[in-house]
């Protein structure tokens, strides 16, 4: 069973690389190590900037000090001069004087220093020499005293990294030791108790890792009972163009705004912003075209006598073509494919195989008008011995139906309607025509073969 | 010392079942005495073979151990018994196969677990092939 997360074992074609239990071992120790830095960061953090603030703010006890000196202190570190404000005071407890360089707790700790040396002179401006103001001193070693208690918020903020990182090491860590030992069946049924019959999902669906019935399909056809969902409906790549056109055009009305109005709009700026111009008006013409083809293509509707599916039936099919077209041709497909999804390093590929297809019909050379849609009715069969369909998180069995046309104004389309397929009930039973919902099947062979001629297959592979 | 033998055997010598029949059978260990097995898991699943990473489902789970719900005693067969399920039939595809299995694992106090697959094909879907028309 492939595991949700792989640092340490590869995929060569079809086999993988190297032991599961050793790659399980490494990222045991990949995560146990995130733990531990995220731990020392945590304490780091917490030690370093967090408990100081929070000890001034609870523990120090103020009194009175007069200031006598100011100035911005200043260090070198990595060749760059860092800066923070730096007061002298002078303050009493208990009988004894003291004089010491502060400002807050960061700055008593030899720490505080930042490259904003105008932070460091805004806040020094707040003070006066000779003024006498409240500060604040630690009751056990009444040497250590500051003058600004606030929180610094990005301490807290900095925080988030470390527990980002022992998040994540103690999640790998626990979900590797509740992994080990046990075996790819034992981790398959989820740890439930092995005395329990394991019969809940998706076992108990009547037909399972079958694909759900797409929720569209109960909506009743005008000609057949069913009417098919359409995938991928042309609007999605309207959008796209129209969403790129309006960007790109934006963003060049945009900077030719801020040239012109910056008095920087001059004959080299003219020839730079031409070839812009040009990009965004082909996007607006891509917009349009393809806009215009939808349109003109219209919608195309498939409906059915039964659904779902099953193998070794015969179905009524339907199919209204509308728009306004002058077609090469119009053809329409049962296909079943296969999908694999698989890990190819760090990317997740996904291959596609036809590997049955058989055209339903093919009608070339007529018009298709507005008030006149082009309407067909046919029969498809899913043959006997054929995979229903299949669909399980990395691999995929299914059957569709393509309606593919040529025009001779606009480009090619191609609508594409999910099917599912079910096993038949009775392999020994010879397929029928099944008008409405109502099964007739009578006795035929087993394994019937398809009669298709074998050629080459289609391959496609693409990655996501 | 000798290695401990897993037999499986279906119930009618069966290889090939239809969807919603009876999968029965029983599962023996040899050679007796068996002191170093610490449990025994067998599981009736099918899993993907292909292009794509594997999934696997368990339709049927039993673990046989010595501190478990179920005891060990290897000294009787272990039976096991499921109805098998609708979906998914055995396939042979192009880059998409689905096989179906008796799998049994031993596990030992020392060494290495022993694992057992005995397939099986429900249903009688025909390998696929390239058919365009």
């Amino acid at each position: 069973m492939t595991r949700w997360f792989r640092l340490f074992e590869k995929k060569r074609g079809n086999r993988r690389t190297g032991s599961e239990r050793i790659a399980g071992v490494w990222e045991g120790v990949f995560f146990g190590a995130l733990f531990l830095l995220g731990c020392f960061g945590f304490w780091l953090t917490i030690s370093l900037f967090v408990l100081p603030e929070w000890w001034v703010n609870r523990d120090f006890r103020p009194c009175p000090a007069r200031i006598l000196e100011l100035r911005i202190g200043t260090t070198v570190r990595d060749g760059q001069t860092l800066y923070r404000p730096e007061v002298c005071i002078e303050y009493k407890i208990a009988g004894r004087i003291y004089r010491l360089w502060t400002y807050d707790i960061h700055t008593v700790q030899g720490n505080g220093y930042s490259v904003d040396k105008d932070r460091a002179l805004k806040a020094l401006q707040k003070f006066k020499v000779q003024e006498i103001i409240t500060s604040w001193y630690d009751p056990r070693d009444p040497e250590i005293a500051v003058i600004d208690r606030g929180f610094w918020w990005w301490a807290w903020l900095l925080l988030l990294i470390p527990l980002s990182f022992v998040i994540l090491g103690a999640g790998g860590l626990s979900y590797h030791l509740w992994r080990w030992g046990k075996s790819a069946e034992r981790l398959a049924v989820q740890g439930r108790p092995t005395s329990l019959s394991f019969s809940a999902d998706p076992d108990a669906a009547m037909y399972p890792f079958v694909p759900e019935i797409p929720p569209r399909i109960g909506q009743p056809g005008s000609h057949l009972p069913y009417r098919l969902p359409v995938l991928g409906a042309p609007y999605r790549a309207i959008y796209a163009w129209l969403a790129a056109a309006l960007c790109w055009n934006l963003a060049v009305l945009a900077f030719a705004l801020g040239t012109y109005y910056a008095d920087r709009f001059d004959w080299s700026f003219t020839l730079f912003l031409l070839p812009c111009l040009l990009i965004g008006l082909t996007l607006l013409g891509a917009f349009f075209r393809q806009w215009m083809a939808a349109s003109a293509v219209g919608e195309t509707i498939v409906e059915i006598s039964d659904f779902p599916l099953l193998c070794g039936h015969r179905y009524r099919v339907y199919l209204k073509q509308t728009g306004w077209l002058r077609i090469n041709w119009l053809e329409m497909l049962l296909v079943c494919e296969e999908e694999a999804t698989f890990q190819h390093g760090t990317n997740t590929r996904r291959e596609c195989r036809r590997i049955w297809q058989k055209t339903l019909f093919r009608h070339e050379r007529f018009e298709i008008l507005r008030s006149v849609p082009f309407e067909t009715e046919t029969e498809l069969e899913i043959p006997c011995g054929m995979m229903h369909s299949f669909r399980s998180p990395h691999n995929e069995v299914r059957w569709r139906l393509y309606v593919r046309g040529s025009t001779q104004d606009w480009p090619n389309f191609e609508r594409v309607f999910p099917l599912v397929v079910l096993p038949g009930p009775d392999r020994d039973r010879k397929p029928e025509i099944r008008p409405g919902r109502e099964i007739i099947s009578s006795e035929t062979p087993e394994m019937a073969e398809p009669q298709e001629q074998v050629v080459p297959g289609r391959a496609s592979e693409g990655s996501s | 010392m000798i290695e401990p033998r897993i037999l499986v055997h279906f119930d009618g010598k069966k290889t090939v079942y239809e969807p919603g029949e009876v999968l029965a059978g029983q599962v023996r260990i040899e050679p007796l005495p068996l002191e170093d097995i610490k449990a025994v898991e067998l599981s009736i699943l099918w899993y993907t073979d292909g292009k794509g990473d594997q999934d696997l489902h368990v339709r049927y789970f039993r673990r046989w151990s010595q501190d478990g719900d179920l005891p060990l005693d290897l000294r009787e067969p272990l039976r096991f018994q499921t109805v098998l399920p609708q979906t998914p039939l055995s396939y042979d595809g192009l880059i998409v196969r689905i096989r179906w299995c008796v799998r049994v694992r031993l596990f030992r106090s020392r060494g290495r677990e022993i694992v057992e697959e005995v397939p099986f094909r429900l249903g009688r879907v025909a390998p696929a092939r390239v058919r365009l028309q």
